[in-house]
């Protein structure tokens, strides 16, 4: 049921522990797990103006992926990375949905009530518009 | 990982997708328990009984709301319980999952579109941002 699975990551605490959830889930399904980070436009301005060349870019954003990818290869799964541009939400959704995926697995900040109206919530947005079922991780 | 799973259901079809998943995710981890819970909130109560001549028939409509769930279950040979609970429909299963440490909450959402959602609340969705474990929810 659960052949491929996207985990969508930030480097953050939170999509450590989702990559908990999405390589149980794959360990029992037998399943392919696509990892995606997203750069957003206001981070990939930031990052280009902090570092000294494209390269070091590049180098830092794949370091984000790092851990998770060193938790993939430990747990012996198949994977694949994919390092996406855009406003996260909205990149996460339609990439889920061109590409078929039986279910989505998501952090979520835990932001409140006000910093959600204000800010988005990235796990809402993308639990909203995707049409496969999707996993939020506390 | 998944011991405790929480079924949060109200008949509908959203909710047999749920528990497709649901028995999916259960038959992962061995000893795992479906706990299928079906919220009666306020509202519904009062049209049950005012279209019900007898307290007798309103369990039992309530019950067929949940029966296809449990038959689901029960040929999926996974272990489940039925719990009916009374309450407003989030805030309920989000108490119930928390109060008994569910590992994962189950949910089908009805897809409102952001109108919708802004003036009746997405049961789905306070569910996921209050309640303390995984939250799947399903289309």
């Amino acid at each position: 049921m659960y052949k491929k699975i996207l985990l969508a990551t930030d480097g953050s605490k939170h999509s450590i522990r989702s990559a908990e959830h999405a390589i149980y889930l794959a360990d029992s399904f037998d399943s392919v797990i696509e990892l995606v980070y997203v750069v957003g436009g206001e981070k990939s301005k930031e990052d280009v103006l902090h570092s000294v060349d494209k390269y070091e870019v590049k180098r830092e954003r794949e370091e984000k992926l790092r851990p998770i990818q060193e938790q993939l290869e430990n747990a012996g799964l198949q994977y694949n990375s994919h390092l996406l541009h855009g406003e996260p939400g909205p990149t996460i959704v339609k990439f889920a949905n061109e590409n078929a995926f039986d279910l989505v697995v998501v952090g979520s900040r835990g932001l409140n009530n006000l910093q959600t109206m204000i800010l988005g919530s990235v796990s809402h947005k993308v639990a909203k518009r995707v049409s496969c079922p999707v996993l939020i991780v506390k | 990982m998944y011991n405790k799973i929480v079924l949060a259901t109200d008949g509908s079809e959203h909710s047999r997708r749920a528990t497709e998943n649901a028995v999916h995710i259960a038959s992962c981890t061995e000893g795992s328990k479906i706990e299928i819970v079906y919220v009666v909130d306020a509202t519904h109560a009062k049209s049950d009984v005012l279209s019900n001549w007898n307290s007798v028939d309103v369990n039992d409509t309530r019950k067929a709301r949940v029966r296809e769930v449990e038959e689901m279950a029960k040929q999926a040979r996974v272990n489940y319980e039925v719990k009916i609970l009374h309450g407003e429909p989030g805030p309920t299963i989000v108490d119930y999952a928390n109060r008994n440490k569910a590992d994962v909450v189950i949910i089908g959402s009805r897809g409102l579109n952001g109108l919708q959602e802004f003036v009746l609340g997405s049961v789905s969705h306070k569910v996921a941002k209050r309640a303390n474990c995984p939250v799947l929810i399903v289309k």
